[in-house]
């Protein structure tokens, strides 16, 4: 039998800064068979370890395609990350996953698609998105529409650049400060710059409850169906393996069921506890 | 399966032969209760009890245990800490025998779970049947007593002077070839005894009858008034007792200690659904911060989503609740108020 509470260890092998407090992690099995071996869709996450201080859940921000390591995004907010901001390169940390159900890519495949990310929230569609650039066939057109609370919380301006070469990008910030030039205001806001059969296209959320509940009430308005926008949901997902409970939404446990859901299944576990 | 019959001067000796064995874990008097412990001696011993204040569930799932040891030298290195050891149970009750049926599945559905279910695997149950049933138990409403009808090795029933042994499974026949001559045949009067015993002790329920069925029935339809929520909310002391004591309980956090210098352990710990930390996230939004969405959902899980997931509710009627709750919000009486559609 398997135990699936045994991390493999990996090595950090490069820290990004992002933004403000948010660094990008490259991590890389040490199990040359691991390494090989380890697959996983867009969307999935890991429970990272960070011996000495437990376990935490992070989405997989790079791409299925880019083999050898994996990346995740992360921002100080507990104990565990803030001692992860302090590890340096060549500290170990281990991993168990992945797990979760990951996004639909199938049913993204040759259709318009919006990406509306808030904040940290772009770690797992950057992982979609770096995946539909590469696949053929991936995707029709695609917006990506992100918002920050200030230019200094934008994580990964690079990604933005390089994806507007393929994308149509936009991005806004609630509080400006004098050298930003661009929008101002939530995201949602963005929304009028997209032009798209609405019925041919879907939509994939990434962010703050507050910002997923505001885009999915504006996409109805604008003609999506329900199960054409897609949101992760952010629970406290402790074991990843439905084993724990902390996950659990009504019937549903975040961590199997989830993290990825339809504005569909969101509405029925909006009325769950 | 054989039926065989123990004479209860046979008892020590046939549990002294199993201690040689594998270690066994039995009922003990500890402070003027009732508690579950590994055995030494076998004189600790007692068979004069209901049941146990906390279920033998911690055998299988400790309060807290260490899961692996780490140790950050040049390399990290990990060791799992897995329990292989063989454990006999002596007189476990039927409600906490269908108790680990329901774990079985829970733990062996989807991800398998290798502390608990190595554990099980290695353990032989005893079962002793209640000819005297406990004052809060209702595993007669739940169909899991006062007799078990599966998931024994062995069962026992008491006829006075000596115990009508039920084989239930090949690692119960194998506990009786370790000390085959304590056992003898059955003759027909004894199956009569052991009926009338069982007879006798269903009679002794107290407790008035909870539909566990109709219950979970009534909260899948939605029957239900938030005002009830409302008020075992107010009643509600969030201390987590009724989850720690109950046999199907799973719900865990994880943690890691530092031992020593670079050396430390991870550590799995009971946790409470209805605790108020739960569900929070380390960025401080928490989805279930209200009481009332707690204790809700903590009776729609053992009742209408276990019917839904493994067909039958995951309480047991063993009463454990009725004991430890302080603001009589137990799965009996709030199985009760829902069927009255209070
Ligand atoms: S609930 Fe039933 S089986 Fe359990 S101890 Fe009480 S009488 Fe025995
Ligand atoms: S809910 Fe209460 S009565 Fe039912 S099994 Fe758990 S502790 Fe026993
Ligand atoms: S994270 Fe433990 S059950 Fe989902």
């Amino acid at each position: 039998m398997k135990n699936i509470y045994l991390p493999e260890i990996a090595v950090i092998k490069d820290i990004k800064e992002e933004a403000f407090e948010i660094k990008t992690y490259v991590l890389e099995f040490l199990n040359k068979e691991t390494k090989t071996k380890f697959t996983f869709n867009p969307g999935q996450f890991i429970e990272l370890s960070v011996f000495g201080f437990g376990e935490a859940p992070f989405s997989i921000s790079s791409s299925p395609y880019r083999k050898k390591n994996i990346e995740i995004c992360v921002k100080k907010a507990g104990s565990l990350t803030k001692k992860l901001h302090e590890l340096k390169i060549g500290d170990e940390v281990g991993i168990r996953g992945p797990y979760g159900n990951g996004f639909p890519v199938e049913k993204l495949r040759k259709k318009s698609i919006i990406f509306l990310g808030g904040g940290i929230g772009v770690a797992p569609l950057k992982s979609l998105i770096d995946y539909l650039l590469k696949v053929e066939n991936g995707y029709k057109e695609m917006y990506i529409l992100y918002g920050a609370k200030r230019p200094k919380d934008i994580v990964g301006k690079e990604n933005f650049s390089f994806w507007s070469k393929k994308a149509q990008v936009y991005l806004t910030v609630d509080v400006s400060d004098k050298s930003w030039k661009g929008e101002v205001g939530p995201v949602t806001n963005l929304l009028p710059k997209v032009s798209v059969k609405a019925k041919d296209c879907l939509a994939v959320l990434c962010g703050p409850p507050a910002m997923i509940n505001a885009a999915t009430d504006r996409l109805r308005e604008i003609g999506l169906f329900e199960e054409n926008i897609i949101a992760t949901l952010e629970r406290y997902m402790k074991c990843g393996v439905g084993k724990c409970g902390h996950c659990t939404i009504g019937n549903k446990y975040t961590c199997i069921d989830g993290p990825v859901f339809t504005s569909k299944e969101i509405k029925e576990l909006d009325k769950e506890f | 399966m054989k039926n065989y019959i123990l004479d209860k001067n046979f008892l020590k000796p046939f549990l002294r032969k199993v201690m040689k064995k594998e270690r066994l874990i039995a009922p003990i008097e500890f402070n003027k209760d009732i508690i579950f412990d590994f055995i030494d001696e076998i004189d600790e011993i007692t068979t004069n009890f209901t049941n146990s204040i906390i279920s033998p569930k911690r055998f299988f799932f400790p309060q807290s245990d260490t899961i692996l040891e780490y140790e950050k030298t040049s390399h990290v290195k990990v060791q799992p800490i897995v329990s292989y050891e063989r454990r006999v149970i002596f007189g476990i009750r039927s409600c906490d025998v269908y108790g680990l049926l329901n774990l079985d599945k829970f733990y062996s559905l989807g991800y398998e779970d290798i502390y608990y279910l190595q554990r099980r695997e290695n353990v032989t149950l005893i079962n002793l049947v209640c000819s005297d049933p406990c004052e809060n138990g209702f595993c007669i409403y739940a169909k899991s007593g006062p007799k078990a009808e599966v998931g024994f090795d062995l069962q026992f029933t008491d006829l006075g002077d000596k115990y009508f042994v039920e084989v239930g499974s090949v690692k119960g026949e194998e506990l009786i070839k370790i000390a085959e001559l304590f056992f003898s045949k059955i003759i027909e009067k004894d199956e009569e005894r052991r009926f009338e015993v069982v007879l006798k002790s269903k009679s002794c329920f107290s407790h008035l009858y909870v539909d566990l069925q109709d219950a979970a029935l009534k909260l899948k339809n939605n029957l239900v008034s938030e005002n009830l929520w409302q008020e075992l909310a107010d009643r509600c002391q969030r201390c987590g007792g009724c989850n720690y004591v109950c046999p199907t309980c799973t719900c865990f956090d994880v943690v890691d200690k530092d031992i020593e210098g670079q050396r430390g352990r991870r550590v799995r710990l009971w946790d409470s659904c209805v605790l108020g930390g739960f569900t929070r996230l380390a960025g401080g939004y928490n989805p279930r911060s209200r009481i009332e969405d707690r204790v809700k959902r903590k009776f729609y899980h053992k009742l209408s989503y276990e019917i839904e997931k493994f067909q039958a509710t995951s309480c047991v009627g063993c009463g454990r609740c009725t004991t430890v709750c302080l603001g009589n919000i137990d799965t009996a009486s709030v199985v009760r108020r829902i069927v009255l559609g209070e």
